[in-house]
């Protein structure tokens, strides 16, 4: 099993969305990480056969998917970043409807149904309307439906955004008992949704796959640029303008922890750290931290 | 059945390597792959439903909002001729009769321009797309099914016409169909070309100000030049002209709705930066 994403471009205009992206996905997790604009939902799109490439092509074990059709459909299971229901439609009629757009027979929708609500454990508000249901739940319906033909390629969009921490933990459980055997694609920017559980990594950035690799080889490339300090606290508004600050931990006695990046220690007395997923993509989009001070 | 499968992949497998470019041996390869992929000996067995059943399926889910606004349409049409003729239906004349079936066929289309762009209100657009099915072939059945209820009002209403103003076959079809076709190709072009405004209601409010300027025509044609419902001939041109071209707008619409709602390229910058 293997999807081959073969020199994609995605030209809008002026904007050149993707930029002859290429990628080989075999089973297992795949993250899909970069900052919002980076081109991910673009590359989700024309993955998933919705949206047509200005170039290149998408291949399923080596077809084309254009040629392939419903037959890649009919393994392929999406979660969209923005996804929503028909008013008055409660989780059994929701997963019911997609089902038939599915294909599925009534009797595999039934026991598909019945199925998957017992996995994302909303099998006691079936009957609820979705308008009613939380954030967090109303996701789990969006994954139970895009689980619902028991795809072999999962391709989710944002997966988590709106979900609490312990929804995401759940999340991202399920997601690796349902990996096995399959190719999982999740866009994300929020680091912590694939550090864990991604088998490899690609990092986007303005349309271009700037890394590819396993998370350790990636977090490799910040190796000897984390460093900690402990500096007096109002010292902090300083280093904060000339370093990229990841973390800053008030200690409570005016003094402050600081974790930063840089290819050289700059704060007297910088210990060396042991990089993370998220220091790299800091590393990565420098922006993405700085636009937030 | 099967010996026609491994036919295929024999040929498929007789590869001339004398004449193989890089595009041809991606395209043989291609082939290889897809008559393996049909062997029934590596298929594995999957029941999908066809058509037909997707389309019964679609009932349930097409909204009793729809046809009780449908209904209520109808009911409306008939409520106001009955008032305005004091309950004496004997006066629901011949003349009365033309203007009374065109107001109901386009209001038979008005009501159902909502239920066809609610994929894109409602943000379900995406995922109806990327299903087996598609977001065409669910257009598609929505279509079909809304065409068969709206044979059926025509049926009930044609009758009652006959019955009581004793006009011809030819005549109740084309106060009808010829109304229905020029609100049906309007709305599906007008649908076609606003594809992407990122406020569907605006589309759903465009197609029903042209609906509603096409009853006030009939209206205007009714109190003004009743003679032209009488030049029957001219109705029958109209529609066969219109005909095709309702076909093809809608056949348009559907492949449109192949992929996410662009045609144009503005249209795919609005996408993007929407969605990024």
């Amino acid at each position: 099993m293997e999807l081959e994403v073969c020199g994609i471009t995605k030209q809008y205009k002026d904007k050149c969305a993707v930029n002859d992206v290429s990628l080989k996905l075999t089973p297992g997790v795949w993250g899909l990480l970069g900052a919002n604009g980076a081109g991910k939902t673009t590359l989700m799109r024309i993955i998933a056969g919705i949206l047509r490439p200005t170039s290149g092509c998408v291949r399923y074990d080596g077809i084309e998917i254009d040629r392939l059709k419903e037959e890649y459909r009919d393994i392929f299971g999406y979660l969209p970043q923005e996804f929503g229901f028909y008013p008055g439609f409660c989780v059994q009629d929701y997963l019911e409807y997609i089902a038939a757009l599915k294909g599925l027979t009534r009797a595999e929708t039934k026991k598909r149904i019945s199925i998957l609500l017992k996995r994302v454990s909303l099998s006691e508000v079936r009957h609820k309307k979705i308008s009613k249901l939380s954030g967090g739940m109303r996701r789990r319906v969006g994954i139970a439906q895009a689980l619902l033909n028991d795809p072999e390629v999962l391709v989710l969009d944002e997966p988590t955004s709106g979900l609490d921490p312990g929804e995401r933990v759940k999340f991202r459980n399920l997601l690796s008992e349902f990996a096995h055997d399959r190719i999982v694609l999740i866009s994300t920017h929020i680091v912590s949704d694939i550090e864990y559980i991604a088998t490899c990594n690609a990092v986007m950035k303005e349309g271009k796959i700037i890394a590819t690799g396993k998370t350790e080889e990636l977090v490799r490339m910040v190796e000897g640029k984390v460093w900690s300090a402990d500096i007096d606290g109002r010292e902090l508004a300083v280093y904060e303008h000339q370093l990229l600050m990841v973390n800053v931990y008030n200690e409570g006695n005016g003094d402050v922890k600081v974790r930063y990046l840089s290819e050289k220690p700059v704060i007297p007395g910088s210990r060396k750290e042991e990089p993370r997923m998220e220091d790299l993509y800091l590393w990565m989009f420098p922006e993405s931290a700085r636009s937030d001070i | 059945m099967e010996r026609k499968q491994y036919e295929e992949l024999s040929n498929a497998l007789k590869i001339d390597v004398k004449v193989l470019t890089a595009k041809r041996i991606q395209t043989q390869k291609e082939r290889v792959l897809q008559s393996v992929r049909n062997l029934p000996a590596v298929q594995i067995p999957k029941k999908r439903i066809g058509f037909c059943e997707f389309m019964l399926r679609q009932i349930p889910f097409m909204g009793r909002d729809l046809w009780m606004s449908q209904g209520f349409a109808a009911l409306m049409v008939f409520g106001v001729l009955y008032l305005s003729l004091d309950g004496e239906l004997d006066y629901l004349s011949i003349r009365h009769i033309p203007l009374m079936l065109g107001i109901l066929a386009i209001m038979l289309v008005m009501t159902s321009i909502p239920l066809l762009l609610r994929p894109y209100r409602y943000q379900m657009h995406e995922i109806e797309l990327a299903s087996r099915q598609s977001l065409w072939k669910l257009l598609a059945a929505e279509l079909i099914l809304l065409m068969a209820e709206d044979l059926v009002v025509f049926g009930i209403s044609a009758g009652i016409a006959a019955g009581i103003a004793g006009l011809s076959a030819v005549k109740v079809t084309m106060y009808f169909l010829l109304p229905l076709l020029m609100a049906g190709t309007g709305c599906a072009q007008l649908i076609r070309r606003t594809s992407g405004w990122e406020e569907v209601s605006q589309r759903i409010g465009l197609c029903e100000g042209y609906c509603g300027l096409l009853a006030a025509v009939l209206l205007l044609l009714y109190r003004t030049k009743p003679a032209v419902y009488d030049k029957i001939g001219a109705w029958v041109i109209c529609a066969v002209i219109l005909f095709p071209l309702f076909v093809l707008s809608i056949g348009m619409w559907l492949k449109d709705s192949a992929e996410v709602g662009e045609r144009t390229g503005m249209v795919d910058a609005a996408l993007y930066y929407q969605s990024e």
